[in-house]
């Protein structure tokens, strides 16, 4: 729970851009270096070029998604959301059947059925997922794919909340959904006291789950005469009640200027007479010039000052979360900085070669494994811009991981690096995906017995 | 900020009095009492003159036949999902597969007692088959299997009028999906020799069935030791062994105990050929002839297999 809040924050720099592609995909080793390559050119390039990009005003974007019992108007809605907006220009209408046949989606090697849809509101603009089953639902949390800021949960008036319901805001919790809107379906079928009924009963269910009952707004409707262009109130004005309550009560997602800084390194390099280079998108927090920094990763943990700040070329007093920079560190030497270290707050992380995480180990039909894994499996984990050996043992209890499972697991790493909650990974087998999950803990350290092998570790549980 | 809380509060607040009205009346404490939908409690209060006893038995005895008018109605939908189980005495070792539609409800505690109460019925079937003289015992360890009709007609244990079919469509008109008995298997043996194991993949105990999305049961004689390996006695633990081997069929599935031809395929799908799953470095005959136990027989379903 806590880890996927967290992982909001460490991606929200880049979710203005991209829908459904997330970073910290992992190009297999030989692109990844070209694209290393690739950034280094056009980073010397900004230095020369000085063009300087005018942003452009953007509609603040959310991540939200309909989630409840089986039949209770989830894709009704959803396509009824287009039908309304579409009327003010500010959206596409998807009918019901496209989004019903979603095609399976490839992310990350993994399939996964489910509908996007995006829509804008006068505030905001929306991607939303029309999640159809736990599997996917899973599948699409772990693989980090489209994570929500809120959701709506459906609950049909004539039913009232069904085994489904429950185990949807379960979910949804464990994934960190803070903000949840309720829409009270096939009000058009009930009377005033079964619907208000359902409020209540709602109300407590969303304060026994440990989300704020009272306060989240619910909303009365039909999505089916929305849908069929009804203007009476459970029509369409009951669909822009829900849009109203759902621009005010889903929070955007902010960029991180709180935390400490974190700068995973995208490269370095040498200017003569000056020192070393390294450049990379700031993840979270801000920088400045004379501040004290540690540079973490591959088993070292090394002090240094920042001692000019560059965003385009020039230099500047202060640097923040989302800014291209590149910053000279004063006394460090080229070999000195690898691949997949990063660049943090003096002080506010240290470096670890065991961690939590969940996984999902992918089928053999998603190209993954035919045979299951057990403890003491090792190959190479790719995440951020490095990759390492990895050792993934069971938590205790369980045996072993049949492909199509998904569980925690305990990662030891051959290098001890600076990892966040939240990062996302992937494990291949002669460069084929074979499993991809995100770390969820640091764990207390494990030896190496043999010292540069994974064969044999010790650690305390 | 402030304004935005004071808002909701005032909102919040003038919202519930205004229902308190409804969350006392009849038809809320009716559906806390019996987690009926909305609709039906409200109908059961029509019918009734809102008396609340009447209301609730006559709820409970429409249940059942609603549930065979759902299960009537849901029937073409397809269940992809659902559990294995597994129940297991010194005699006889059962298993069963249950099909939900969504992984949500393979999840939920009524589905689960369903899968539960079929094991039960497919057990004590099987056991009553064996024990019954009319099977003469050629072979030491019996193989049953039962269909999907088979499984219907069984008698759920603790009534003795309701057949296990009956209770399927009860659940389906209360979960609300439709779900199906597929299959059931049972390895029995009335041979004192012959022991069994079972394991089943994830691992989750319900009332003393073990339930998973795969199952897998061997049945297995201790003998002499053919060939003991000094190294083996140090990884092997005998008491992990049996539940190890059910975990390795589980995983490697194989398709048969020997292979019978000389093609390398075959050999791959050999149970005794394999590399043990726990111990890569052997395969199963040489563990097996380390602590000289013989596997008869065994049993594996993955839920949503297809099946010849
Ligand atoms: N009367 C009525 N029927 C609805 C309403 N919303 C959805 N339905 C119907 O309920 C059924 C299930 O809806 P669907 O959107 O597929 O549910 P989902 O499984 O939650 O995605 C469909 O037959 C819809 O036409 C509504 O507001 N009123
Ligand atoms: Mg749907």
């Amino acid at each position: 729970m806590v880890v996927t809040s967290v992982r909001r924050i460490c991606l929200c720099s880049n979710r203005l851009l991209l829908l459904k592609s997330y970073p910290f995909q992992v190009p297999p080793t030989l692109p990844r270096l070209l694209i290393q390559k690739q950034r280094l050119i056009a980073w010397a390039s900004r230095f020369s070029s000085q063009a300087a990009q005018p942003a452009q005003p953007v509609k603040a974007h959310a991540n939200i998604g309909t989630i409840g019992h089986v039949d209770h108007g989830k894709t009704t809605l959803t396509a009824a959301i287009t039908k309304v907006l579409q009327k003010d220009g500010l959206a596409k209408f998807v009918s019901y059947d496209a989004i019903d046949r979603a095609p399976e989606e490839k992310a990350r090697g993994i399939t996964i059925n489910i509908a996007h849809v995006e829509y804008s509101t006068e505030k905001r603009h929306y991607a939303h997922t029309d999640c159809p089953g736990h599997a996917d639902f899973i599948k699409n949390m772990i693989s980090g794919t489209s994570q929500m800021d809120g959701a709506i949960v459906v609950v049909a008036a004539t039913d009232g909340q069904m085994p489904q319901t429950r185990e949807h805001l379960l979910l949804a919790k464990q994934v960190g959904v803070k903000h949840l809107v309720v829409f009270i379906n096939k009000a058009d079928l009930a009377d005033k006291e079964m619907i208000e009924l359902v409020e209540i009963e709602m109300r407590e269910l969303l304060s026994d789950f440990g989300f704020d009952g009272l306060a989240t707004p619910v909303i009365h409707g039909s999505a089916l005469l929305a849908l069929n262009g009804d203007e009476s109130s459970f029509g369409a004005p009951s669909i822009r009640k829900l849009l109203a309550a759902i621009d005010e009560y889903v929070p955007t997602p902010q960029r991180d200027l709180s935390s400490p800084f974190w700068l995973p390194i995208d490269s370095a390099f040498t200017v003569p007479g000056r020192g070393t280079v390294v450049t990379g998108t700031i993840k979270k927090g801000t920088l400045k010039k004379g501040d004290e920094t540690e540079l973490l990763g591959h088993g070292s943990a090394i002090k240094t000052v920042v001692t000019d700040v560059q965003v385009f070329r020039k230099s500047v007093p202060v640097a923040q979360a989302g800014d291209n920079v590149g910053l000279l560190l004063r006394s460090i030497k080229l070999p000195q900085v690898q691949r997949g270290m990063v660049l943090v707050a003096a002080n506010s992380a240290t470096i670890g070669n065991r961690y939590r995480a969940q996984l999902y180990l992918l089928t053999r039909g998603e190209g993954g494994r035919s045979r299951p894994i057990i403890s003491g499996y090792i190959q190479q984990i790719f995440s951020a811009t490095w990759n390492l050996a990895v050792r993934v043992d069971m938590p205790s209890g369980k045996d072993m991981l049949m492909p199509g499972d998904h569980s925690d697991v305990n990662l030891t790493l051959l290098k001890r690096m600076a990892i966040e909650p939240g990062q996302p990974f992937t494990i291949r087998e002669n460069n084929y995906n074979v499993a991809t999950g995100i770390i969820t803990e640091r764990l207390s350290d494990a030896t190496l017995v043999k010292g540069d092998s994974l064969d044999k570790v010790t650690f305390s549980e | 900020m402030f304004r935005r809380l004071f808002h909701h509060t005032f909102n919040i607040s003038f919202r519930t009095s205004e229902m308190m009205t409804a969350s006392q009346s009849l038809l809320s404490t009716l559906r806390k009492k019996t987690g009926y939908a909305i609709t039906n409690c409200k109908k059961a209060l029509e019918m009734n003159n809102n008396d609340i006893e009447k209301a609730e038995n006559w709820l409970h005895a429409q249940a059942q036949s609603q549930g065979w008018a759902k299960a009537a109605k849901l029937q073409n939908r397809s269940t992809p999902n659902g559990l294995v189980g597994i129940m297991l005495n010194t005699k006889c070792a059962a298993m069963v597969e249950v099909n939900c539609e969504t992984d949500f409800v393979s999840k939920n505690e009524k589905f689960q007692t369903v899968v539960t109460q079929t094991t039960v019925a497919c057990f004590e079937k099987s056991l009553e088959t064996v024990l019954s003289s009319d099977v003469v015992q050629k072979s030491p360890v019996i193989r049953l299997g039962f269909s999907s009709e088979q499984l219907g007609a069984l008698q759920l244990n603790n009534s003795s009028d309701s057949k296990l079919s009956d209770f399927l469509a009860l659940n389906i008109g209360l979960i609300g999906e439709n779900m199906a008995a597929r299959r059931g298997a049972a390895l029995c043996s009335t041979n004192s020799n012959i022991k069994f194991a079972s394991s089943t993949h994830p691992e989750q105990v319900v009332d003393g069935t073990s339930l998973g999305k795969y199952a897998a049961v061997i049945a297995y004689e201790e003998g002499q030791v053919s060939s003991e390996q000094a190294e083996l006695r140090e990884i092997i633990d005998i008491e992990k062994l049996p539940k190890q081997l059910c975990q390795h069929i589980i995983g490697m599935n194989p398709q048969s105990l020997e292979k019978e031809g000389n093609s390398s395929n075959e050999e791959e799908a050999a149970l005794y050929h394999q590399e043990f799953l726990a111990h890569p470095d052997y395969t199963v005959r040489e563990v097996l002839d380390h602590v000289g136990w013989k596997i008869k027989a065994f049993l594996r379903f993955e839920c949503g297999e297809s099946v010849c």
